[in-house]
């Protein structure tokens, strides 16, 4: 048993090394765009529309004779972008309010709870369209429509982190020898915070990238001319018929941006979560 | 236990007030003038004058103090009224009577079709350790949770309704035009709850009392239904409780997809056309219908759970 235990433990964990390689492509190719895109992604040839897949254009044009294939790349900017600074902001705001919601404790600890399970009685996408409702269409009210609900997965985490913390040895020793409540959350309870923050960031990641196609999809995130991943579905989604390709293609990219920060977020778990290095095969 | 589910029950109440409260200062705060939007959305620019104006603020109340306005919405809210939709002018509770029970067929296919996959598989998946079937069992909930479930619905209707004409491409016309919305919306409940049946069927393979039956001479079959399944089932309602909520706001994308006649269409009509009433109404109904899911969840889960079961109140 000790020797499956041992193997399982040293067990390479390919979806890691995976999920880096396919994340690192992303990101060159989100990088480095413009020198890989053949062509202007908006630059319109209506002579050239609705090209099936060939050798000129690897994904084909759409019904305005735009190169898909530059149109996806470029997406990736789009997409990308708006993901990070979702994490981001998200990160930030949950990790610190949830660090003084479980070290203080209280009344702000009640206050901030509250609101946390008021916004999780929504679910993302519904809260999103309601708050798009309010604030219109657009890639910024979009960031900060999922912001606004995404930072509560970070708070219940720090929290439940401050909160097992606070009464620990070192912690104790840090408020005894005079450290104040900020220095304490950020030399010695934030630390701690990171590693599972980090996981739920990269799993994060995909699921932002998902919601931001799906609410461009509905109309309400970045708009044409955008190269949007989720805004050239649902204008190939009129054409699907004739040109299927038109859908094909941004929707391969999203599934493989999901896909690649998933496995990312997946193996880091594996390497960094060590409830699961205890789990021992029986047969 | 009673004490626990009446404490429950109370915060619930307390949670859906504050939602009703969000969801109004949400929607119902919006830049710009409402009664011009309303007429906007029904005549157009040229109906926009201050005669219309006047008339449609009385109509709508929208005349009195927005405090005014916000209590009789929350205790109407509370009593089922809704108001009146802009687009419709009909009844906001009578069109969301009309529509819920399409969204209700629709999820709770997507849910059966998810449950039956996903507890199988991940079974298998956790039998199978690190070995082929395991890892095609990650793969596989990996790739379907990846994928959007809209660009699967269009590509489903691609392949499936335009190019074999095997099923209907939208609406709702019998049985077989349920098939496609509930494949789509089931996708991501699937993969959640394949890897949650996976790694609590894995934890349980771990206890001692496992290899007590396998020491006993118990056979391998009796001791995955009697003793494994019975400990790894009840994480999985929570999960299941959890992607129901998920399976209610997927709906939204899918109905609007497949003109499939349910609450989400009618959310992205309304969100289109401005109509603060029924936006308002579609909301609170699907966050109604989150928190009372997630109660029904925890008021089984206590039923299955010895510790609230018998330890009472200390629970």
């Amino acid at each position: 048993m000790r020797r499956q235990r041992k193997k399982i433990v040293n067990r390479k964990n390919y979806i890691l090394y995976i999920g880096i390689v396919l994340s690192a492509v992303i990101v060159l190719v989100t990088i480095f765009a413009p020198f890989l895109a053949p062509c202007d992604p908006t630059k319109m040839e209506l002579s050239q529309k609705f090209i099936a897949p060939c050798r000129e254009f690897i994904f084909g044009t759409d019904h305005l004779g735009r190169d898909i294939f530059s149109r996806v790349i470029e997406g990736s900017r789009v997409s990308l972008s708006v993901a990070a600074t979702v994490v981001f902001f998200s990160a930030a705001l949950g990790v610190s309010l949830g660090m003084i919601s479980g070290y203080m404790g209280g009344t702000a600890d009640m206050l901030i709870m509250r609101v946390v399970d008021v916004l999780l009685a929504f679910p993302t996408i519904i809260f999103a369209l309601a708050l798009s409702t309010m604030m219109g269409t657009g890639q910024t009210n979009l960031i900060v429509a999922i912001t606004c609900i995404q930072w509560t997965r970070y708070a219940r985490i720090a929290r439940g982190e401050a909160l097992m913390l606070k009464h620990a040895e070192y912690v104790e020793a840090a408020r005894s020898i005079g450290n104040s409540t900020v220095q304490i959350l950020g030399k010695y309870i934030f630390p701690n915070v990171i590693s599972k923050i980090i996981i739920l960031a990269s799993l994060d990641i995909g699921t932002i990238i998902l919601y931001c196609a799906s609410l461009s999809f509905l109309g309400l995130g970045a708009q044409p001319p955008s190269p949007d991943w989720g805004v050239m579905i649902s204008e190939g989604k009129d054409y699907m018929q004739y040109a299927p390709w038109m859908a094909l293609f941004p929707g391969l990219a999203i599934a493989f941006c999901a896909l690649a920060f998933n496995m990312l977020g997946d193996g880091l778990r594996d390497l960094l979560d060590p409830r699961l290095k205890e789990v021992v095969r029986t047969d | 236990m009673i004490k626990y589910i009446v404490k429950r029950m109370a915060t619930v109440l307390v949670v859906l007030w504050m939602v009703a409260t969000l969801t109004y200062f949400t929607v119902h705060v919006t830049p710009g003038d409402t009664a011009t939007a309303i007429l906007y959305s029904v005549g157009g620019e040229s109906a926009v004058n201050s005669d219309n104006l006047e008339r449609v603020r009385s109509k709508y109340d929208l005349d009195r103090p927005v405090y005014e306005q916000y209590f009789e919405w929350v205790i109407n809210a509370f009593k089922g009224k809704l108001g009146t939709s802009y687009k419709y002018n009909k009844p906001v509770a009578y069109m969301l009577k009309l529509r819920v029970p399409n969204t209700i067929r629709l999820g709770l296919a997507a849910v059966v079709l998810s449950i039956v996959i996903s507890i199988p598989f991940g079974i298998v998946s956790a039998l199978h350790h690190n070995r082929f079937l395991d890892h095609a069992g990650r793969l596989f909930t990996l790739l379907i949770s990846s994928f959007p479930s809209f660009w699967v619905a269009v590509i489903l209707i691609i392949i499936c309704a335009l190019k074999l004409k095997l099923l209907p491409v939208g609406g709702m016309q019998g049985p077989q035009s349920l098939i496609l919305p509930a494949v789509t919306l089931s996708m991501g409940m699937t993969a959640a709850t394949t890897r949650m049946m996976r790694s609590s069927m894995l934890d349980v393979m771990g206890q001692d009392y496992i290899w007590v039956c396998r020491a006993k001479g118990l056979k391998w079959n009796k001791i995955i239904t009697r003793h494994m399944l019975k400990n790894a089932l009840p994480p999985i309602i929570t999960v299941i409780g959890l992607q129901i909520g998920h399976v209610l706001g997927g709906a939204v994308i899918i109905e609007n997809i497949f003109s499939w006649p349910g609450v989400g269409g009618l959310l992205i009509d309304a969100i289109n056309a401005k109509d603060t009433p029924m936006i308002e109404g579609c909301v609170l109904l699907i966050a109604f219908g989150y928190a009372m899911i997630h109660l029904i969840v925890d008021m089984i889960y206590a039923c299955l759970d010895p510790k609230l079961k018998y330890g009472g109140e200390d629970a």
